[in-house]
């Protein structure tokens, strides 16, 4: 069965980082972006050159500069969009042999078509709308203030977290990677993108990017000088309770995240728990926290509880896409798979909703969550559908409705 | 996203059955099938595969009669379909013959086969010595052409076919997220299972092209089935015997008492003798376990030890199996996004 995904390139980074290990499509991508045309395509693209070298002979020189950054703007927008397009082929095919690439993807893909292109003040109300929770909404404006200062490294840190917010966690790590570039010891963006090499399993990563937050931190950053060779996970997390040491009269909920996700990474859940409870106690009305606590309690086993830290994330935002998407695998976890459906639908449906372009920024993960909560529910009709990404059908199958 | 890495042990009916329901139904999985042997190699190659079964000791008989009833649906509506030829099953009418009244005169599968009927006194005429007998016609299923219609059915489902000898399941555990082990009597080495053990079978082709009727008498040892290309008869019963090698005297006492049966087989030519070990076991090993392997714990599902009733369970049992897969899958939690 040919498994038609739907997806955007933010989707396939998800593909891609899911597959990291033997990096088996992130070969296929390149390959196909660089030498893999169709001969139509090819042919299309050849008659473009031809058009352009006919073009250029007749004008002379007659305002070469600015038709020449014309064309090039077109041919990297048809490149683009080829790119894309063989994303979109190649389904589950072959596997060709793992290639030795960083999994860690350079570049950033931008929305095609995006409305807020010019729009003024783009990086102010991004922002308003991802605290609003309208999540596709902040990433457009978001783009667009970085598509007009591409060294804003506080629109990249903002981009960053609400892609991950988005459940976009590729997109999000390419963001914050491009934020640190510019601004090496912003720590917001450090503690992001050591959470989202956490949940991408890149442990090494995860714990350089904590070594460098304390390393930086005005209030710790005293006590790691002479640490700074250490960067092993028992040693970042040497550090960071060190530290904790010295906050015995109060606590440092930013210190309790980073402890927490130091234990995530050892897989010792109850004390992440400990570190996250910590940390809400100070901060209880903030659902990033309510949903690591969650994750954490969902990796530890703890689904139930797990249940009751998502809902309260929800309750604070109710457009947060990967709490919602966390709650459907804890549904799945708990054989509640209805519910699970449920979720996945609201949330995809969520993301679809503010942008009416359809599939442009679906996660490619909660499809496929999606699909193996349906496949769990033996009902193979509705498996069609959620292979080839009927989200009406499916909706109106499951009695979701526009939230 | 093919998320979930399966690897199916064994290339005989139970291995390829197996392989196909998981990868027809859970198509996220990627789902590789690992032997040493495939067909024409396999014991499934040389089984008569005429479906009926004897009941296992300890396995309720609500699913042994799930596993029949399954496994003879899906055979039917091939046999029914324009597959048949090409996948080598057939329907097959015939009897089954007993010296002394069977206790139990309607076995559990009765209901299942097609006109299932006590034998009339003019059947049972031409048996002689025989008292008692019961006519039905069921399904067989040819191996040597179903496996290889079974395997194109597997990757055209995306499945993938590797060919390894295999001395552990240590060797798999980096590589694969669930394991599905149906390597038949290779589960003594390969799982260390010392309940299963052989039961050897010596069968016949024979060139008897007006035979059209199967003829089984009621202990096993004695068998006449005629198939597509041939008749196949049989047959010996040798517990514990690992000999692989074609023994003359058995053949030679099939012919004898085959021809008892049906003088006429003395004028057969015969075309080719072949012996096989049926992967024999107190019950069937169809359940799941976690198994330490290398430092993590993968789930492991086996389905095993069919004896003579391989063909016959084969997608009923295939069937259980994949939804011990889908346990294994609903216990293998996705991972939660800090």
């Amino acid at each position: 069965m040919v498994t038609v995904s739907l997806s955007s390139p933010l989707d396939k980074w998800d593909d891609v980082n899911l597959d990291a290990e033997d990096g088996g499509r992130r070969r296929r991508y390149e390959k196909r972006c660089t030498s893999h045309h169709s001969s139509s395509e090819l042919l299309c693209l050849n008659l473009h050159l031809l058009h352009y070298m006919i073009q250029t002979q007749s004008h002379k020189c007659v305002c070469v500069l600015q038709s020449d950054t014309e064309f090039w703007d077109k041919m990297q927008a048809e490149w683009e969009e080829l790119a894309r397009r063989n994303w979109l082929e190649e389904s589950e095919g072959e596997r060709p042999n793992p290639p030795t690439v960083s999994p860690v993807e350079k570049g950033y893909y931008f929305n095609t078509n995006n409305p807020y292109r010019d729009w003024p003040n783009a990086f102010a109300e991004g922002q308003e709308k991802a605290r609003e929770g309208d999540l596709n909404a902040a990433v457009l404006l978001l783009e667009a203030a970085i598509l007009q200062d591409p060294q804003d490294s506080e629109a990249w840190q903002i981009l960053g977290m609400t892609q991950a917010e988005n459940e976009n966690e590729q997109a999000a790590i390419v963001s914050l990677q491009r934020c640190l570039e510019l601004n090496p010891n912003n720590l917001p963006a450090l503690m992001a993108l050591a959470v989202s090499f956490t949940n991408t399993g890149m442990q090494r990563e995860a714990c350089d990017a904590l070594r460098r937050w304390i390393s930086h931190n005005p209030r710790y950053k005293h006590r790691v000088l002479d640490h700074r060779s250490l960067s092993g996970l028992q040693d970042v997390l040497l550090l960071f309770q060190d530290a904790a040491l010295l906050n015995l009269d109060c606590v440092d909920p930013d210190l309790q995240t980073g402890l927490g996700v130091l234990f995530n990474l050892s897989s010792d859940f109850n004390k992440a728990v400990e570190a996250f409870t910590a940390a809400l106690s100070v901060r209880p009305q903030d659902y990033l926290l309510w949903n690591r606590l969650g994750a954490t309690l969902a990796n530890g086993n703890r689904s139930e509880e797990a249940v009751e830290a998502y809902t309260r994330a929800l309750e604070l935002q109710p457009g947060f896409i990967r709490s919602r998407y966390n709650l459907g695998i804890s549904c799945i976890n708990l054989g509640a798979h209805r519910e699970a459906v449920s979720n996945f639908l609201t949330a995809l449906n969520q993301q679809r909703r503010s942008q009416r372009c359809s599939h442009q920024q679906m996660s490619a993960n909660i499809w496929a969550a999606l699909r193996i909560a349906i496949s769990m529910m033996d009902r193979p009709e509705l498996f069609q559908a959620a292979n080839i990404g009927d989200l009406d059908l499916l909706m109106s199958a499951f009695d979701v409705g526009d939230v | 996203m093919k998320s979930v890495k399966v690897v199916v042990v064994g290339a005989g009916v139970i291995g390829f059955s197996t392989a196909v329901c998981i990868a027809e139904a859970l198509p996220f999985c990627s789902v590789t099938l690992l032997a040493e042997k495939f067909s024409p190699d396999t014991t499934s190659d040389g089984a008569a595969g005429l479906l009926f079964a004897a009941k296992f000791p300890d396995i309720p008989l609500e699913r042994q009669r799930r596993w029949f009833k399954d496994s003879f649906d899906h055979l039917l509506a091939i046999a029914q379909s324009q597959h048949s030829p090409e996948a080598g099953v057939m329907l097959s009418s015939g009897w089954q013959i007993f010296k002394e009244e069977p206790a139990d005169k309607k076995p559990f599968w009765s209901d299942f086969v097609i006109g299932f009927r006590p034998m009339t006194d003019r059947e049972l005429n031409q048996f002689p010595d025989r008292k008692f007998g019961q006519a039905f016609t069921t399904i067989k299923c040819e191996c040597s052409s179903y496996l290889l219609w079974l395997e194109k059915r597997f990757r055209k489902a995306g499945g993938q076919v590797q060919q390894r000898k295999l001395n552990s399941l240590q060797e798999l555990s980096n590589s694969y997220d669930i394991i599905v082990n149906c390597s038949g009597l290779g589960s003594k080495l390969l799982v260390g299972d010392t309940q299963v053990y052989p039961v050897r079978g010596q069968v016949l082709k024979v060139e008897a092209p007006w035979l059209q009727h199967f003829i089984r008498d009621g202990d096993g040892m004695t068998y006449i089935y005629p198939g597509i290309h041939s008749v196949t008869v049989g047959g010996t019963r040798q517990e514990g015997d690992w000999r692989l090698q074609v023994d003359e005297g058995d053949t030679k006492s099939i012919l004898e008492r085959c021809s008892r049966l049906v003088p006429s087989l003395s004028k057969a030519k015969v075309l080719s003798a072949w012996v096989g070990l049926r992967p024999s076991r107190r019950n069937p090993r169809v359940e799941r376990e976690l198994v330490q392997l290398q430092g993590h714990r993968v789930p492991v599902v086996h389905n095993y030890g069919h004896g003579a009733w391989g063909v016959t369970l084969a997608w009923g049992t295939a069937l259980d199996a994949l939804g011990l897969v889908k346990q294994c899958l609903h216990e293998m939690p996705l991972q939660a996004k800090l």
